[in-house]
């Protein structure tokens, strides 16, 4: 237990509102909780640098809303900065503590199933649940959640709604914040805000799309209502190959204005397929560029929109490998990320989005600045919406001091470049520390909307401070 | 400290540096004790970004921070279930590298005061649960043969010899039926010494480990067959590859024995056992040294036996909280971990839930001393049943 008579005090206090158990600072987790988020990309600490994390004064995990009112209460009386913390994989650091008196707020205990209503088509749960708490309960319901990023095992349901986060089904179930229907936030000065489980409102704007994306700034979820859709009755799946990343691109542009409703698309340059589709469906021979496109739903439905896309794709030049290989996709798209048992590289990554029109010349500027550098791994169009579309662009540096060096370059010459090419700053992960200087060149007047709305709701600066440029 | 003082650890250094470098903690979904504490500490990632932190001089070992590097039962799911995907290389080895820790903190006269308290009870009285050595195996009949008659050791165990002997029963009948003579040392029979190598008192393990082959070989037997499934892994697996100490013998566990015993018509089972039965997977047995097989082989020569897997099987197994000296060292946490694994089990419906280690068996019971509506037998227990 941490020595000065104000640390002692807290701990007491904390203890009263959350138990024992419930409040840590042993030394162990205090090290961890102070590198572990956002530590890979790139692997300071591999490399040798401490990084910017703090060991928090204390780690808590409450387990219920009425804990974390008080807990707010209590910082705000005392000053003391909150770090919201979900899954903790956000990448960009978004959960580090910056500070050595600040309280990380772990919700990883707050995994409760609260409701699941089938008429409603909706699930209540608290924050802190992660996907696969969900899956089993809503399948032996006839259900299931779409929201599936690869790091859908580990991140909370929480996390994914502060970093506005994009599953990979997301052409068709879309992101995050739209399978989100209601919330309940408690606010940095304690008071709790419950929106509506509507589908729109027109009283005035929709609240709870304040805090999808905003980092745990403005407010400490503590429960969400989330659609739920019934389980397909079929998933078609296939894998084409292209001589191009123009021909493959077209191919998935036409089949997206078609209107096909695609639950997947995707487009990967010759490093995508190589390192990561050819490796994970263990096929080498995937070394071109890559559409996996697939549809779910009734069967008829789903036979007749992948005859549609297939023609689509074989007009542009695609190669079917057949529904087999995307069989194969579905079942190992939790292979994709997974260690590589590298000690040599890592991998980095910027992601952006943009409008159709932007998104070939988008690649085409960062796969020439990464072949420049000497970085480029993989850069792939990860979905299509019907508003654009987003691209992955992953880069690697030797683990070493030169290593981030370089990522640093990568980072120093990429942001602006996808500026000014119309893309975002970042379209998948967070802002979390890492990105947070860049912020005032994508928001600009926004910024200052931000500012003065963390202001008005958060007065005393407790929650999360030093992230998303707040 | 200086880093080059971490003997232990830095024989992981790959495996740290590559863990670190992934961080995408997928390993967490199969930790049985983060399941409970849902700490980013105490959680393979967590523990693998401590042992960076020690690698690389940013942090030393503290009291306090040692009390979290026992929150680990060492089963090793996180390196089987979830870490990386078949066809990707090897997985992180975490349990390793908790132990290569362990062994640094003892060394450094940093360990827990309770774990120093085992420590001493297994070294004073030859088991974790310190009770008197003399009392080890007292249910044995003296009928057994002596080992100058026979080159067949039988090996109970701590668990069988002073807290659940059904399995040590019955696996001498299953033996005898079929014709094997084997001997057991009875109260002379020593710890295999594998909660004092877990818990990181490795010199002290080195010295057991040497004396228990020496005291084996005098008796001249040629094989040892155990029923509990640390005592085989010790002797399969921790004295030769991290104790250094060569075992001269052939080991078996149990169900191997039997098996081979029934692949040459040497045991057959005859009843028919009409029951719902599922099967635990001990991990020391299973993710630790790779026996998955016998056990299921097994109970598939039951007539009228009604098998159901858990969902979290073979190398997904869950650990119950017995391993690496947990259940000793944080025995409510254990108990937790059982009531888990106890309703994983009923979720099968199944009537009994049999393992293949007497340990396991003794701490599920101790357990639910309450009815549960399970009941839970070792397999050889059954397979007596069904003779
Ligand atoms: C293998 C892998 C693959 C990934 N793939 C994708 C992908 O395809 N798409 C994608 O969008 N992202 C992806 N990510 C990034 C990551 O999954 C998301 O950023 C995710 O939303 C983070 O959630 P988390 O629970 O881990 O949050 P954390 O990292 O713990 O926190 C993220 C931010 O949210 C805040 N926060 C967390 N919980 C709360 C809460 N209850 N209330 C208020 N604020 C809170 C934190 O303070 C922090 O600012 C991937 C990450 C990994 C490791
Ligand atoms: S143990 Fe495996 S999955 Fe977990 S963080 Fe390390 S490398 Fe990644
Ligand atoms: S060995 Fe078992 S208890 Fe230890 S970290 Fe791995 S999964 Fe958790």
């Amino acid at each position: 237990m941490a020595g000065t008579p104000i640390e002692e005090r807290l701990y007491d206090q904390l203890i009263g509102i959350l138990g024992k158990t419930n409040v840590s600072d042993n030394d162990l987790e205090r090290f961890v909780y102070s590198g572990s988020a956002g530590v890979s990309m790139p692997p300071r600490r591999v490399i040798g640098e401490y990084g910017p994390g703090s060991p928090p004064a204390f780690i808590v995990w409450p387990e219920t809303t009425r804990q974390v009112v008080e807990l707010v209460r209590l910082a705000n009386k005392e000053k003391i900065p909150l770090v919201p913390m979900g899954g903790s994989v956000g990448l960009r650091g978004g959960s580090l503590p910056l500070s050595s008196n600040a309280i990380v707020v772990d919700i990883k205990k707050m995994h409760k199933i609260l409701d699941i209503h089938p008429d409603a088509m909706t699930i209540t749960v608290q924050a802190g649940i992660v996907r696969p708490e969900m899956d089993e309960v809503l399948a032996a319901k006839g259900f299931w959640f779409p929201h599936d990023p690869p790091s859908h095992p580990v991140s909370a349901i929480g996390g994914f709604i502060s970093t506005a986060a994009a599953g990979w089904w997301l052409p068709k179930y879309g992101y995050m914040g739209d399978l989100l229907l209601a919330l309940e936030v408690v606010l940095p000065t304690g008071q709790v805000l419950r929106t509506k489980p509507v589908m729109k409102h027109s009283v005035g704007p929709n609240l709870n799309w304040l805090f999808v994306g905003a980092a745990g700034t403005l407010g400490i979820i503590t429960e969400a209502t989330l659609k739920i859709y019934p389980l397909p009755e079929a998933r078609y799946t296939r894998v084409y190959t292209f001589d191009s990343f123009h021909k493959a691109y077209r191919a998935a542009y036409e089949i997206n204005k078609r209107d096909l409703n695609p639950y997947v698309m995707r487009v990967g340059d010759d490093g995508h397929s190589k390192v990561y589709l050819g490796r994970a469906l263990q096929t080498p021979e995937l070394t071109s560029f890559t559409l996996v496109v697939g549809f779910d739903g009734m069967k008829e439905m789903v036979e007749l929109q992948d005859r549609l896309a297939r023609e689509i794709a074989l007009r542009y030049g695609g190669k079917d490998w057949g529904l087999e290989l995307g069989q194969r996709f579905w079942d190992t798209r939790l292979s994709y990320w997974k260690q590589r048992k590298s000690t040599e590289y890592s991998t980095d990554v910027i992601t952006t989005a943009a409008t159709f029109d932007k998104i070939e010349s988008l690649y085409m500027a960062v796969r020439s600045l990464y072949d420049r550098l000497g970085v480029h791994f993989s850069i792939h169009i990860p979905h299509f919406t019907p508003k654009g579309a987003s691209l992955y662009c992953i880069f690697k540096q030797p683990v070493s001091p030169e290593g981030l060096e370089l990522n640093r370059r990568v980072w120093e010459e990429g942001i602006p470049l996808v500026l000014q090419h119309g893309g975002t700053l970042e379209h998948h992960h967070e802002i979390g520390y890492y990105l947070s200087r860049y912020v005032p060149s994508e928001l600009g007047t926004g910024l200052e909307v931000l500012r003065a709305i963390k202001k008005v709701l958060d007065p005393n600066n407790i929650l999360n401070p030093g992230k998303l440029a707040l | 400290m200086d880093r080059l003082n971490h003997v232990y650890l830095e024989i992981h250094t790959a495996d740290i540096l590559s863990c670190n470098i992934c961080s995408f903690k997928y390993c967490r979904g199969a930790c049985p004790v983060y399941d409970i504490v849902r700490s980013e500490g105490i959680a393979p990632s967590g523990f693998n970004h401590y042992a960076l932190g020690i690698l690389k001089g940013m942090i030393h070992y503290t009291p306090s921070a040692a009390e979290q590097i026992y929150k680990c039962t060492t089963c090793g799911a996180c390196r089987t279930d979830g870490c990386v995907a078949p066809g990707f290389g090897d997985p992180i080895d975490t349990p390793r590298i908790v132990e290569a820790m362990r062994a640094e903190i003892v060394e450094q006269g940093m360990a827990p005061q309770h774990v120093r308290a085992l420590a001493q009870r297994i070294l004073e009285t030859g088991n974790p649960y310190g009770e008197p050595p003399e009392a080890r195996g007292a249910w044995l009949s003296t009928s057994l043969p002596s080992e100058k008659q026979v080159d067949i050791l039988y090996f109970m165990g701590c668990a069988a010899g002073y807290k659940y002997p059904a399995p040590a029963q019955a696996a001498l009948r299953l033996l005898e039926t079929a014709g094997v003579s084997v001997t057991i040392l009875g109260n002379r029979e020593p710890c295999c010494g594998l909660t004092l190598f877990s818990i990181g008192e490795r010199k002290k393990a080195a010295e057991l480990a040497r004396r228990n082959v020496e005291a084996l070989q005098v008796t001249g037997v040629h094989e040892v067959i155990f029923s509990d499934a640390g005592c085989y892994r010790a002797f399969k697996k921790v004295y030769p590859e991290e104790l250094k100490v060569s075992v001269p013998f052939k080991v078996y566990h149990i169900t191997e024995y039997l098996e081979r015993l029934v692949l040459e018509d040497r045991l057959t089972f005859k009843k028919k056992v009409e029951k719902k039965v599922t099967y635990h997977d001990p991990c020391n047995l299973s993710i630790q040294s790779g026996v998955y097989n016998a056990p299921r082989n097994l109970l598939g020569k039951i007539p009228g036996l009604k098998y159901i897997e858990m969902k979290k099987t073979r190398d997904k197994t869950r650990s119950v909280g017995v391993g690496g000296g947990f259940e000793f060292i944080f025995p409510e946490m254990a108990k937790e971990l059982a009531l888990k694994r106890i309703e994983e089990a009923k979720a099968t419906e199944a009537e009994i839930l049999v393992s293949a280690c007497p340990a396991v068996e003794a701490h599920l019971i101790a357990t639910t001393l309450r009815p549960t509506g399970l009941l839970i037998q070792d397999i050889t227990e059954l397979l007596v049943e069904a003779l």
